[in-house]
């Protein structure tokens, strides 16, 4: 709620801030502003005749003709520059094959982090203990474990049925 | 060096005025609809009127999916997540990485999926701590 003393703030703000104004103006008087003077050494611009164009416009082709010339301009560029775009590949963990021996170890890791996972829903709770014992593991999971994890996971949250003595690391 | 004083006078006067200048304030919170809604300030932290302890946060694993949390006074939790395919998902990243102090997050799933299916972001002047 608004402080019931705000209505008189913006009066007492500007009076403070004339006060300053004033004071200051007493302190640091300004000189007079001068009239500028041009004095020696100042450039002076002449004027001077405008000079012929280096490509005269009676050599331009009439504007249909090159309104076709850049057109045709366009579509070379065009199709030059898509002939040259190369694919991008974003480097991502799904990119990476994993080879027998990772996939065993996400298998593992999978399996005990699902373990954990199940005996809190289990228990009804999720304690500091159980993220101790999971974190060790998240590192080995694959992004579809981990999400599998956290689905089945944020479904017992939202469902009521865990109650958070801490937080879990997904 | 006495204009060094007076300038020190000048502040000593306005200063106390100044300091009780102050636009709107209002206490974060957190509240929730199980299985359907979360709002939910990050200033939650300082509102000592807060019953119970209530917390929100939002997570993300690199290149993977984002989570939006959070429990209120009354003890309920909401949960939910954006995954990589979603069309939303890069807007939830920028969300989640935004939250700060002033910010007031609204997060939305449907009932029976942990799924969020919008997700919102305001930061507000009178949510600041």
């Amino acid at each position: 709620m608004p402080d019931s003393n705000s209505r008189f703030l913006p009066a007492l703000i500007a009076v403070q801030f004339l006060t300053l104004i004033m004071l200051t103006a007493m302190f640091f008087r300004l000189p007079p502003r001068e009239n500028p003077v041009t004095g020696a050494g100042d450039t002076v611009v002449e004027d001077k005749p405008v000079q012929e164009p280096a490509f005269p416009a009676s050599h331009l082709p009439a504007a249909p003709e090159l309104k076709d010339a850049l057109r045709e301009i366009v579509r070379e560029e065009l199709a030059a520059l898509s002939a040259s775009t190369e694919t991008v590949r974003v480097n991502t963990r799904q990119d990476k094959i994993p080879s027998e021996n990772e996939r065993q170890e996400q298998e593992t890791a999978a399996a005990i982090s699902g373990s954990i996972v199940q005996q809190a829903i289990s228990a009804g709770v999720w304690r500091r203990t159980d993220t101790e014992a999971l974190l060790p593991h998240l590192g080995e999971l694959s992004d579809e474990h981990r999400l599998a994890l956290t689905k089945q996971l944020f479904s017992s949250i939202n469902r009521q049925e865990l109650e958070m003595e801490d937080f879990p690391p997904l | 060096m006495s204009r060094l004083i007076k300038s020190i006078l000048v502040v000593s006067i306005l200063a106390p005025g100044l300091a009780s200048a102050a636009g709107y304030h209002a206490s974060g919170n957190v509240y929730i609809v199980p299985d359907s809604s979360m709002q939910a300030n990050m200033s939650v932290r300082y509102n000592t009127s807060a019953a119970g302890s209530p917390y929100v946060y939002a997570t993300g694993y690199a290149g993977g999916y984002v989570g939006f949390f959070g429990r209120d006074s009354d003890n309920e939790y909401f949960s939910c997540y954006v995954s990589t395919t979603n069309p939303i998902y890069e807007a939830a990243v920028d969300i989640k990485n935004n939250l700060q102090d002033g910010s007031r997050l609204y997060v939305t799933k449907n009932a029976g999926s942990s799924e969020c299916t919008n997700v919102f972001l305001g930061n507000y002047s009178y949510y600041q701590e």
